[in-house]
């Protein structure tokens, strides 16, 4: 398997072509991009100017850092400079980026070649990439499926290999529900860790930065590359440093697998049985399991739903209005829901936010890792979910999100890593999370369920 | 009560797009009795004042 690491060692030595690998990236977007909409701007010429310059710089031995001539692509959230930065809305299309967000810069300064800015649920605000103005992003694993969101263009490129990492953002669970319904790797890492300089907000208490790969050790590399303190963003003055050799076979760990009505209802039967496995795999890895309850999980979930929705209220309070036609009919609905919630709610929400951080860190004073699948379906057709043709869209919103919010609220690090495909082929994904900050043992125990799984990513092209 | 308070913000919505707000609205207050019936002391901050970000 073709990992980040693998490659970028290829590139050194000079076995790997940085302008062949954006060359077959490019190719593979073209050939698929009619079926899954994955991209909103492909960034063809300057990515081969780009490719060009990496490859001549790695035959001098003047390497970048660890992605030198590795393509990746971002969400079209993340500002770059003299692009327009759409958030997967009619009403951006005319905006210009003053400057490139810092989590892109990163990946620029370690030798990364942007490759193009992918599709999205509007201004990131929903789980379906379904989006009015761009086209709804299809399922590599059957295109009449959704890519999940809201960072689906995201999902859906990684997962047809048109590119070796993308980044994603994450306030409900819009890196690890695409990640799952694709098939590939989606962290949001603890809140606060990565800088959110120069992305469109949805919800501030909640919006994260984090890597969609193929694999966990890609990841890895990743987080070691955006994480750490920045000037341009005040939370992550506490954020530390990450090191990708962290990251080693645990020895032994203790998994809690989330469990009671709320876990267990609404959980499909193929999702269910991935699960289970999961848990197998771990304990024959290593891992003692348990079950673990949480008394405050539906709370949690009122409370994550209103913190959300009033601050995304309150970010398009000075657009909306004016312009409610040109929103998609779903955000124009979300963000009048929004806009009905009452201050006390919001305040009492963060009161519950408080009380089920205390809840969790108890627990994870009992376990290292906490289980539970990532999304409790398989990724439902487009036509039944889409606003244009059906109302399903609003029976879809909830369960699709009802695993993630939770670590949303409580700011842990989680990943979605790939645990089997359902009966019809789609991918299964299932979601581990550790204490804030404990990014390098969640994703040991991951790296550990992912050898025992074994799945095998579509490599890269040649 | 609800247009009023969407009529308030500027928020003109369309009639079957309003009923689908006020149905969200009933579903959210469903929910909200899980965050009635949790015991919250005093004692309890709102997480910004005390442990957030974590």
């Amino acid at each position: 398997m073709d990992s980040l690491t693998d490659l970028a060692a290829a590139i050194r030595a000079g076995r790997r072509s940085p302008v062949a690998l954006v060359e077959g990236c490019l190719a593979r977007i073209h050939e698929s991009e009619p079926r899954l909409r994955a991209f909103i701007r492909v960034e063809e010429v300057s990515a081969l100017v780009d490719a060009a310059a990496r490859e001549r710089e790695a035959r001098a031995g003047r390497l970048r850092g660890p992605l030198h001539g590795i393509p990746v692509a971002v969400k079209d959230l993340f500002d770059m400079t003299g692009l327009p930065t759409t958030a997967g809305a009619a009403i951006r299309r005319d905006h210009r980026a003053a400057e490139t967000a810092t989590a892109v810069r990163r990946l620029q300064d370690a030798g990364a070649i942007i490759i193009g800015k992918t599709n999205l649920h509007e201004f990131a605000f929903g789980v379906t990439s379904v989006n009015p103005h761009f086209g709804a992003v299809g399922n590599p694993a059957n295109p009449e499926h959704v890519a999940g969101g809201s960072s689906g263009g995201s999902g859906a490129a990684v997962a047809a290999g048109s590119c070796a990492a993308a980044l994603g953002t994450d306030t409900g669970g819009s890196i690890r529900i695409p990640a799952a319904l694709c098939g590939i790797v989606g962290l949001k890492p603890t809140f606060g860790r990565v800088s959110r300089h120069g992305v469109v907000p949805l919800a501030w208490s909640f919006d994260t930065i984090g890597p969609m790969t193929r694999t966990v050790a890609d990841t890895a590399l990743l987080l070691e590359v955006l994480a750490g303190p920045d000037a341009h963003d005040p939370l992550t003055a506490r954020a530390g440093a990450f090191d990708h050799r962290s990251v080693k076979p645990p020895e032994a760990f203790r998994v809690g697998r989330l469990s009671g009505s709320f876990f267990d209802e609404m959980t499909d039967g193929d999702v269910g049985a991935a699960l289970d496995r999961a848990a197998a795999h771990l304990e024959q890895r290593g891992g003692s399991i348990g079950e673990v309850r949480l008394a405050s999980v539906e709370a949690a979930q009122a409370a994550q739903t209103t913190i959300l929705f009033a601050e995304a209220a309150a970010y398009h309070q000075r657009a909306y209005p004016g312009r409610l036609a040109e929103y998609g009919p779903d955000l124009r609905e979300l963000l009048a829901e929004g806009a009905t919630l009452p201050a006390t709610a919001y305040v009492e929400a963060q009161r519950v936010q408080a009380v089920v951080i205390k809840e969790v860190r108890a627990l994870l004073e009992e376990v290292d890792v906490l289980l539970c699948p990532t999304v409790p379906v398989p990724a439902p057709r487009i036509g039944d979910v889409d606003p244009a043709q059906t109302d399903g869209w609003r029976q879809a919103r909830a369960p699709l999100s009802r695993f993630t919010r939770l670590f949303n609220l409580t700011g842990l690090p989680a990943i979605s890593i790939p645990a089997g495909r359902s009966r019809a082929g789609l991918p299964i994904g299932v979601q581990l999370a550790a204490a804030p900050g404990q990014e390098a043992r969640l994703l040991s125990v991951a790296a550990a369920l992912e050898a025992a799984v074994g799945w095998e990513p579509v490599p890269l092209p040649a | 009560m609800l247009r009023r308070l969407l009529d308030e913000q500027s928020v003109t919505l369309e009639e079957p797009t309003l009923q689908a707000v006020v149905a969200w609205r009933a579903a959210w207050r469903r929910e909200w009795e899980h965050v009635r019936r949790l015991p919250l002391g005093e004692e309890d901050l709102p997480a910004p004042l005390w442990c957030w970000p974590p």
